[in-house]
């Protein structure tokens, strides 16, 4: 006996062999076979054994020892598992089409909706700009946002600055382009010279600016320096593409311009339609003051914050009041912000995109909760398979597994369904942006959206699956074989699950709509707005004189006055005027107002009021009313005294209670002289429906003879067709006069309510589906449990209850359910109100008659829901439901 | 069961061992085996092997009684099932069409 292996070695293989039959016949085995070899040498003997247990241990591997190689075991083991169960998941899927059909589809609008968001919100916000190190660049508002400043303001900030690497100044600018290719008006911008080195950009073809070959602010009016810089669409379009253009002169509002550098592809600083860019010098020829016309742009020393850099200026800005008192009001400074330059070049679509985003996630969820009840529903009819192969020797964990695998299949064909939505949602999107919104050219499926779609693909596949998937592998094993499909109660658990599911719809569909109404009530309110004129029946365009050829202003009137009185004589026109700014147009000529019979202490600045050039027939041709006074006449011009003609709110705001007529103002447009106000006119709103009306003021143009002027007609017919008529009066008068925007009003103000009215149709669309979304789920939800409970309410109407006390049973869990989903979703829809305030027009985000009709809405639409399952069960057949299948 | 898997070359062994003792256990297996092939075969590899046949279906095991001589421990006993002897058989016919006029080529072996 004493002639056994040796005993460590003994213990050790006993200790790696799996317990039973493999442990007790190979170690009985192993003893016996030791017994034989011993007799020809105990060492023989134990080296055998040693070798013996070390093929053991590899065939065997001990789960403790050696985890890499167990691990490694497990993975490939694991591996061969999920083959199988791919394969195993795309034939449960290929047998119901019809399910997986619905679970593909609910994602992938879900999925879809969410990617064309997310790449518009990459494309707009999240992609940094085009420039080295973009996020070091910063927009600088000396006086709060949207007030511009002066040149040796600028001046003074660039020498004065620590924070800041280089400070550069820009002011947007339309330009005329005459001569070969006709002419043509031209968006861009005047820059400091500075600025594209700033921003880190080289030009494609040429060179940028040098400082000599910049024009001071105060020179000529014409805005052409000694130099051009173009862009690439603009030369391709009009210069063919051709290198050569450098060093070519072109003629820029009548001046001849060298050509100095073509600019890349990428460049579109401030915006994607800016074409041509000359150079400003901003040597300053006077003090520094409050106002002028320049933004600035910064870049950011590293290590340096934005809150540094703010801070500096308002240190700066308020060194500036002290020194120069008499330039800057009192307050003037104090409202000093630092932006971020891709923040600044956004505004609000910031917003816009943000609850969009909201929306669309929203809907997502109400989605997945639909698939969860969908794969919950469909788990019963599972139970059985679930139950035999449990029985086979499956763990939990494996069957988890599988149907995990069958959800993410699916999932992955709705997220390749979302993406071919998000394709063509992100073109929707493109075109639905304004045009010059910094990056809306570029949105598409970049590859940060692509990881995205992969990311939410994952959580919503995991959202809608693990719950079923845990609940079915683990439920109802207690269920034999033999009794597949029959239950008496619906399990609780259960119960509340699919309940609390379909609260969860309830109240994020709820919130959903509660928006979508929100909005459609302020868009309604907003395209509701008197815009103070006369729409229907106009048309308008620009006409802008180069002003190098018209540097009279008896020729600039001359040319006002000949096309309006040939515009008139066209048939069909009612009247035709015109004016320097097109209401609506969302620019603005702001100015402080002074009033000769109310002097201004010093630092104090008057009234900033909106200061317009127009003609005596335009207040006639767009409707605007006469209210006192008179309007301008063919005596109001050069060498005749001043006069201006007043709106509404100014004469209320400035004058309350008086008479304005015949009170003398100026503003800094009209230099050193007093006009006299003849008559006050109807307000107009002016940069959009949206904001508060500002008090107006206007000018003659004979008087004030500006170059550029829109042109109003009124006709009796189609608008549009007056636009070739048009065109061929102003080229007959003067080719070198380009006519750019042509279009009728109403065009007009349809476009300036066009991204309220994009955001209110998203959002009635993604209320519209997650209303139907939860519709749906509360059918299914209840219809389900109606299903599983007809034994029992077989029973019930055997032992005498009557078929309406189970409609109203039934009804009355639907109506639990909806109640309980409208609090929560009110309490929901009231932290969602906090968000739309923003882009909310004249509409308390909290707004009582909203609500309750929401709720009551979504009440009828759980009830409705609950209805038809209801009736069904009030109509069971006893007999037939227990008599078993 | 439609395909049957193929033997591999130490299964094929076993299992044509295994036929031979008719019920043989492992220990007895392992000493027909060295016998007739002439090499070393590991216990971890064998039973591993029995187990992979039988899920294969080509073997039934069953235990024995506890024998004392063997410190307690009853033997594994295996039998080989028609499939088995089915696939042995399809192997072999193989194995012989392959070999079919090669023996020539063996020459000195």
């Amino acid at each position: 006996m004493s002639s056994g292996p040796p005993p460590i070695l003994r213990r050790l293989l006993t200790w790696a062999l799996p317990p039973g039959r493999v442990r007790d016949g190979l170690s009985g085995d192993l003893d016996e076979l030791y017994a034989e070899r011993v007799q020809e040498g105990r060492l023989h003997a134990d080296v055998w054994y040693g070798r013996q247990l070390l093929s053991v241990l590899l065939h065997y591997p001990p789960r403790r020892v050696c985890a890499v190689w167990t691990r490694r075991q497990r993975v490939q083991t694991m591996m061969r598992g999920l083959g199988k169960d791919l394969r195993y998941a795309f034939r449960t899927v290929a047998r119901q089409p019809g399910f997986a059909a619905v679970i593909v589809l609910t994602l992938g609008l879900g999925i879809g909706a969410n990617t064309a968001v997310f790449s518009a919100v990459d494309s707009v916000l999240l992609r940094p700009l085009p420039y080295p190190d973009a996020d070091r660049l910063v927009a600088v508002w000396l006086d709060g946002r949207g007030e511009p400043i002066g040149p040796a303001t600028y001046s003074a900030v660039r020498d004065g600055s620590r924070t800041l690497e280089d400070v550069a100044a820009w002011s947007g600018w339309g330009f005329t382009v005459t001569g070969d290719g006709g002419a043509e008006a031209v968006q861009g911008a005047r820059i400091s010279t500075n600025l594209p080195q700033m921003l880190g950009v080289v030009p494609l073809h040429g060179r940028t600016f040098v400082e000599e070959e910049a024009l001071p602010w105060g020179g000529p009016a014409y805005a052409g320096g000694n130099a051009a810089l173009l862009s690439y669409g603009f030369w391709q379009r009009r210069y063919g593409g051709d290198p050569a253009v450098v060093g070519r002169t072109i003629t820029i509002d009548g001046m001849p311009v060298p050509v100095v550098g073509v600019m890349p592809e990428s460049f579109d600083f401030p915006s994607p339609t800016a074409e041509l860019w000359t150079p400003i010098a901003v040597e300053p020829s006077e003090e520094p003051s409050a106002g002028g016309a320049y933004r600035l742009v910064g870049r950011l020393r590293d290590g340096v914050s934005p809150e540094d850099a703010l801070s500096e200026m308002r240190g700066l800005a308020g060194a500036l009041r002290n020194e120069y008192p008499d330039g800057f009001p009192d307050r003037w400074g104090e409202q000093s912000e630092v932006v971020p330059l891709r923040d600044d070049l956004v505004g609000p679509t910031k917003q816009t995109l943000f609850i969009l985003l909201g929306a669309v996630t929203f809907v997502l969820l109400v989605g997945c909760a639909n698939v969860a009840n969908l794969f919950l529903a469909r788990a019963t009819g599972r139970r059985s398979e679930m139950a035999i192969r449990t029985a086979l020797g499956a763990g939990r964990w494996r069957l988890v597994r599988q149907l995990l695998t069958e959800q993410t299949v699916l999932a992955c064909l709705g997220a390749l369904l979302g993406l071919i939505l998000a394709l063509w949602g992100a073109r929707i999107f493109a075109e639905a942006l304004p045009p010059d919104l910094t990056g809306a050219r570029e949105i598409g499926i970049s590859g940060r959206v692509l990881g995205f779609t992969v990311t939410l693909t994952a959580v919503a596949g995991l959202l809608s699956g693990i719950v079923p998937a845990l609940r079915t592998a683990r439920g109802e094993l207690q269920f034999t074989l033999g009794e597949a499909g029959r239950s008496g109660t619906l399990g609780r658990d259960r119960h509340r699950l699919l309940g609390s599911l379909v609260v969860t719809q309830l109240a994020v569909a709820l919130v959903l709509v509660v928006g979508a109404s929100l909005m459609l009530q302020s868009f309604w309110r907003l395209s509701q707005q008197d815009p103070g004129f006369r729409a229907e029946g106009v048309l308008t365009f620009r006409a802008a004189a180069p002003e190098a050829f018209y540097p009279d202003a008896s020729q600039r009137t001359q040319l006002t006055a000949g096309i309006l009185e040939r515009v008139s004589a066209l048939p069909g026109v009612a009247s035709a005027g015109a004016i320097h700014l097109l209401p609506l147009g969302g620019s603005n000529w702001g100015n402080a107002l002074q009033v000769e019979s109310r002097p201004l202490l010093p630092g104090q600045d008057g009234p900033t009021v909106a200061w317009r050039v127009a003609t005596p027939e335009y207040f006639g041709t767009v409707g605007v009313p006469l209210l006192a006074g008179r309007g301008f006449t063919p005596t109001d011009r050069t060498g005749a005294p001043p006069v201006a003609v007043i709106s509404e709110t100014l004469a209320r705001q400035v004058f309350p209670g008086d008479d304005p007529l015949g009170e003398r103002v100026r503003t800094g447009f009209d230099g050193e002289a007093w006009t006299t106000i003849v008559g006050v006119v109807g307000d107009t709103k002016d940069l959009d429906l949206a904001s508060t009306t500002l008090p107006q003021i206007y000018r003659p143009h004979a008087q004030v003879s500006l170059a550029g002027m829109t042109y109003m007609i009124r006709t009796r017919e189609d608008p549009l067709s007056l636009a070739g008529p048009a065109r061929e009066i102003v080229a007959d008068l003067d080719a070198n006069v380009p006519v750019s925007d042509v279009q009728p009003m109403d065009d007009v103000i349809s476009q300036s309510i066009a991204e309220p009215r994009f955001l209110m149709l998203l959002l009635g669309a993604f209320g519209a589906a997650g209303l139907l979304l939860a519709a749906v789920g509360i059918y299914g939800v209840i219809s389900y449990a109606v299903g599983q409970r007809t034994r029992e309410f077989g029973i019930r109407l055997a032992l005498g209850a009557r078929p309406a006390d189970l409609l109203y049973h039934v009804l009355g869990g639907g109506a639990k359910l909806g109640l309980l989903g409208l609090l929560i979703g009110i309490s929901g829809s009231a932290l969602l109100a906090r968000f739309l305030e923003s882009v909310l027009y004249e509409i308390e985000p909290l707004d009582g008659p909203t609500f309750a009709v929401v709720a009551v809405v979504l009440a009828s639409v759980a009830l409705l829901g609950s209805y038809v399952p209801a009736r069904r069960a009030a109509r069971v057949n006893p007999v037939i439901s227990l008599s078993g299948e | 069961m439609p395909e049957r898997a193929a033997l591999g070359e130490f299964e094929h062994l076993v299992l044509a061992t295994a036929l031979r003792l008719n019920a043989g256990y492992g220990a007895e297996l392992v000493r027909e085996l060295e016998e007739r092939t002439g090499r070393q075969v590991q216990g971890g590899a064998l039973y591993s092997t029995l187990d992979r046949l039988e899920s294969k279906g080509y073997l039934v095991s069953r235990m024995g009684e506890p024998d004392s001589r063997r410190g307690g421990r009853p033997k594994r006993f295996v039998e080989v099932t028609p499939e088995g002897v089915r696939a042995l058989a399809e192997q072999r016919a193989a194995l012989l069409r392959v070999w079919e006029g090669l023996e020539a080529k063996l020459g000195r072996a």
